[in-house]
């Protein structure tokens, strides 16, 4: 009998734990994206606004308009591209009871050189990347481009009236 | 049949060693464990992943960007401990075509306790969650949850992005205060 015990072993179930991982300090590393699409468009430059209506005066005397302006500034993702602006519809004033309008031309002054007057509907004029003063103030942003409306020359004496009309124009980037 | 004592022997052992339940021997076995003072990370739904992107979307007619965030919970050992957290690097999102940058700056804060707002301006900045904030569940060892956000610097009035896909890794570190 004692040769029997002294020759008997026990399996014993191991009680096994594992410790979570000792972490004094860890790194968590964030994966951060942002997409900024592209992006363009008008506003008036500063202190200004696009709904505030041009006037062109009359001087009876010198038988004149006066230019109006507007300033503005555009705004981009893309600086190295210019800006095309078309005219969308008649360049012209008209007046309740009056026949005959006054008709209009449009350019843009970027305070060193101007585009050439467009008056049809679907006329042109652009200024290249290069003339756009992006970034002389800050980033994205053109220099301040003056929008200039005049009466086209040559229209004389023009009959009493309240002349008016909405100019549809459309800025376009110019690659 | 001549009888052979030395034969039985090794029968009657081969039989104990198979069937050990049959003896009645005692023993004493020793189970220990340590279990070592630790701090874990995990995401807001207390899992450890943290590969989904944060993206901040920009938008052109306010020139902002919208923040991104990230939850953060903790488990730790010990309920004395609170938590240091260290903004390690990452200071910026680089655009993948103009290389350009925008500058980046972080935010941690509790949904619970409006007193830690903590901004992280640049890279190395640390802030803390202190054992007033932390308040570690005695069961789950769990703490409340936390948010860290991600914002991108350039969103007052006179800058404006390139376009472009932008992309950064933001790497946070955390440790235990004791």
């Amino acid at each position: 009998m004692n040769i029997i015990q002294k020759s008997a072993f026990y399996i014993v179930p191991a009680l096994i734990s594992i410790s979570p991982a000792i972490c004094q300090a860890e790194d968590v590393s964030l994966i951060v994206n942002a997409k900024v699409p592209n992006y363009f468009f008008v506003e008036a430059a500063a202190g200004g606004s696009l709904s505030d209506p041009i006037s062109l005066d009359y001087n009876a005397a010198d038988d004149t308009f006066a230019t109006g302006q507007k300033k503005l500034a555009f705004i981009t993702s893309n600086v190295n591209n210019g800006v095309k602006m078309q005219l969308k519809n008649n360049a012209q004033l008209t007046a309740p009871g009056v026949a005959r309008p006054i008709n209009l031309r449009v350019r843009m002054n970027n305070n060193t050189t101007t585009t050439d007057w467009i008056a049809a509907t679907g006329e042109e004029s652009s200024f290249d990347a290069n003339q756009m003063g992006w970034g002389t103030s800050v980033q994205g942003r053109s220099a301040d481009i003056t929008f200039e409306v005049e009466a086209v020359p040559g229209q004389t004496h023009p009959q009493e009236g309240d002349y008016s009309n909405s100019l549809q124009l459309s800025f376009v980037q110019k690659s | 049949m001549k009888f052979r004592p030395n034969l039985l022997i090794p029968l009657l052992s081969l039989t104990v060693l198979t069937l050990p339940g049959l003896s009645h021997a005692d023993t004493q076995v020793t189970a220990k464990t340590s279990i070592p003072d630790y701090l874990l990370i995990r995401n807001g739904n207390f899992t450890s992943d943290f590969s989904k992107p944060l993206t901040l979307n920009y938008d052109p007619s306010k020139n902002t960007f919208s923040n991104g965030s990230q939850r953060f919970g903790f488990i730790s050992s010990n309920q004395n401990s609170y938590v240091k957290f260290k903004w390690a690097s990452g200071s910026e999102l680089i655009g993948d075509h103009t290389k350009t940058k925008i500058p980046l700056a972080l935010y941690f804060h509790s949904d619970q306790y409006t007193a830690l707002n903590t901004r992280l301006n640049k890279v190395g900045d640390e802030g803390s969650i202190t054992k007033q904030w932390i308040q570690w569940n005695q069961n789950s060892r769990k703490s409340p949850v936390f948010t860290l956000e991600v914002l991108a610097k350039q969103t007052n009035t006179m800058a404006r992005p390139a376009e472009d896909d932008y992309s950064g890794t933001v790497v946070m570190e955390f440790s235990q205060g004791l």
